[in-house]
């Protein structure tokens, strides 16, 4: 079976409080995207965190859009897109989206066409279930940010 | 075991001894570290492994309805939940009183549980182990490692990627997630497989089957490279343990016990495995958060064993899948009639195994009963349950007692890890003797005490949980670094000091 053309991973660990925002994220979006004409041309997965096996999951993509939760992030989404780079990441536990893209290149000689990463501010990752008031009010303007990012791409493509 | 290699349990004279620690052990699940206490001349005195972290399940699973079990302890562990998952759910079947689950069931778990064992042996042999035995022990530590593999043998690595993603396919398709999924319940399943699931699962199988066949053959291949040194490296003569199916066959997901001795003869042969407590007692170090389980009929001395892909390889009579019961042959043919004792061989155990859970799931796959619709059985409750289980790393057992009301009273956990306990020691001991002793350390002579210990695929987050016997050391030092006082709690509660 082809895979869908965009992959969208949302990673955290929603124990830890804001960290599971950007699964929440992706979560909405599968559910905004059923019944609709996005629905086969987008997969979302999530993960706890970012693991060298994960790089099949990219294979045969068009297109592919990491959603994480984020300290630095100020406006309600932050949008930038990512290229392959083996950084300080690479480690076999925990890998970031580039690090991630760099370890299809290398053992499956192919990358997606282009890549994103979809960031929400978080400001609280003690244990604990839940998210802080400020991730929370801006859970809707990161659905939007990546419903537009997958709507775009598909249109490109279509 | 050897005198000799006991001989380095404690040193007779520690204070006066140079004390080396690799801390953590690297490329292993969990939290370790080894000691080396060496004297004047760089000679060995003292080698042990030490378990860092603390678990305690046993404990804080007692007063907890005993239904929450299965969810409850594969928390142990983010590398084998379904066996901890598995295992706790065959003991609330006994609990229920079921022995018997619909044929629907026994497959969904048996195949969810050939998911996990292969991610997990793939995960271990080419994420950990591969740089070792690829690049050499002295390869540079930048190097030695899966990238390393990734930047140099990037087929290798694909293999190891690929197979550790379809068994958590396998598993994700199941149980719904990954990791700590859910799908045994009491007496069953609470769900089968659609017939276009495993029409999903199914379309990869080829491609797995090559992956599997050519990684099998890369172990087979790195063992033979050196067959001297494989075969004495680390190694240390031990029974062996595992469950076997009713006619002999290898079997992961239920069974009777049989142990075999260092000679191949049978010490026990198909126990129910209610009775294991007949047979494996469990001895408490008062250095060591790990228990030391050892064969009753053997002895606390001589009761050594090993568990996982090298025991259940030594002990089944054959493999009920094709390719893998070839490998099988050509493998036993080493050493039979007496198991194959070298540690480095547990790799390439672990490799028939992973090949045998491939060719296993593409069988099962083909059945339409795990699509069936009868996923529950019922019996009149108990209150106690044992659930054994072969887990990546080797024989996992769980016994509940519960009340009346259903909460738990006691728990047993005899994790697969912990029976291999004093074996790696004994083999960390080993390599200490014959590599180490009277030579300057370097790093690459300390990755030989890590290689010998990841042969054993350790899971030491898992196999921790000697709670209430846990012996206490506490020291008083000062400016200088000298013990002032010593207070010791052992392992019987007595309490010693000294000045």
């Amino acid at each position: 079976m082809k895979p869908a053309p965009i992959l969208v991973i949302g990673y955290g660990n929603p124990d830890r409080g804001d960290d599971g925002a950007g699964i929440e994220v992706v979560n909405r979006l599968a559910r905004s995207i059923e019944g609709t004409a996005l629905e086969p041309n987008v997969e979302t997965r999530t993960a706890v965190q970012l693991m060298i096996e994960h790089a099949a999951w990219l294979n045969g993509r068009v297109c592919a859009v990491f959603v994480d939760c984020a300290e630095n992030v100020d406006s309600p989404c932050r949008v930038s897109e990512v290229e392959a780079v083996r950084d300080r990441s690479y480690t076999s536990h925990q890998l970031s989206p580039p690090a991630l893209l760099e370890v299809q290149q290398r053992a499956f000689a192919q990358q997606p066409g282009r890549s994103w990463l979809v960031e929400i501010p978080g400001r609280e990752f003690a244990l604990a279930a839940g998210f802080s008031p400020t991730t929370r009010q801006c859970l809707p303007s990161c659905l939007d940010a990546l419903t537009r990012l997958v709507t775009r791409t598909v249109s490109a493509f279509a | 075991m050897t005198e000799e290699l006991d001989a380095l349990e404690t040193a007779a004279n520690p204070d006066t001894l140079k004390r080396v620690v690799i801390e953590p052990v690297t490329r292993v699940e969990g939290h370790g570290k080894v000691t080396l206490l060496l004297d004047d001349e760089d000679r060995v005195r003292q080698a042990r492994l030490h378990i860092v972290e603390f678990r305690g399940f046993e404990k804080f699973v007692q007063g907890r309805p005993y239904w929450e079990l299965p969810v409850m302890v594969q928390r142990l562990c983010g590398i084998c939940p379904v066996s901890h998952h598995l295992a706790a759910s065959k003991a609330i079947d006994r609990i229920n009183g079921v022995t018997d689950l619909p044929p629907t069931a026994d497959k969904i778990r048996r195949l969810l549980h050939f998911g996990q064992v292969l991610q997990s042996h793939a995960l271990h042999f080419f994420h950990l182990s591969s740089p070792d035995l690829v690049f050499g022990y002295d390869d540079a530590v930048s190097h030695r490692n899966i990238f390393g593999i990734l930047d140099d043998h990037p087929d290798i690595a694909r293999r190891g990627i690929m197979l550790r993603q379809f068994g958590q396919q396998v598993i994700e398709a199941i149980a719904g997630k990954r990791i700590h999924g859910n799908v045994a319940v009491p007496g069953g399943v609470n769900k089968a497989l659609t017939a276009a699931e495993r029409a999903a699962l199914g379309e990869p199988m080829k491609e797995v089957l090559e992956h599997a066949k050519e990684a099998l053959e890369l172990a087979r291949r790195l063992f033979l490279a050196d067959v001297d040194h494989s075969s004495r490296f680390a190694r240390v003569d031990t029974a062996m343990l595992s469950l076997v199916r009713n006619d002999g066959a290898l079997e992961l997901y239920d069974g009777g016990l049989r142990a075999r001795s260092i000679d191949g003869g049978a010490i026990f042969d198909h126990v129910p495995v209610e009775a294991y407590g007949e047979h494996i007692r469990e001895q408490v170090k008062p250095w060591s958060y790990m228990k030391f389980p050892y064969i009753t009929d053997l002895g606390r001395d001589a009761g050594a064993y090993r568990v996982g892909p090298l025991a259940r390889v030594n002990n089944c009579d054959f493999i009920d899948t094709p390719l893998a019961e070839a490998a099988r042959v050509e493998f036993r043919a080493f050493a039979e009639p007496a198991p194959v004792q070298s540690t480095l061989a547990f790799h390439w155990a672990r490799m028939i195994e992973l090949l045998h859970c491939a060719e296993a799931i593409e069988r099962l796959l083909a059945d339409d009963d795990l699509s069936g619709g009868e996923l529950r059985s019922d019996g009149e409750m108990t209150h106690e349950g044992v659930g054994v289980i072969e887990a990546p790393r080797g024989t996992l057992f769980h016994h509940f007692l519960v009340d009346d009301q259903g909460l738990v009273r006691r728990a047993n956990l005899i994790v697969s890890t912990t029976s291999n306990n004093r074996a790696m020691n004994d083999s960390i001991r080993r390599v200490a003797l014959d590599e180490l002793d009277g030579r300057t350390l370097t790093e690459g002579l300390l990755n030989r005490i890590e290689v010998a210990i990841r042969a054993y695929d350790p899971c030491l987050s898992c196999a921790t949980h000697a709670l209430g016997k846990m012996p206490l050391a506490l020291e008083l030092v000062d400016h200088d670094g000298d013990t002032i006082a010593t207070l010791r709690r052992d392992v019987d509660g007595g309490v010693r000091r000294s000045v």
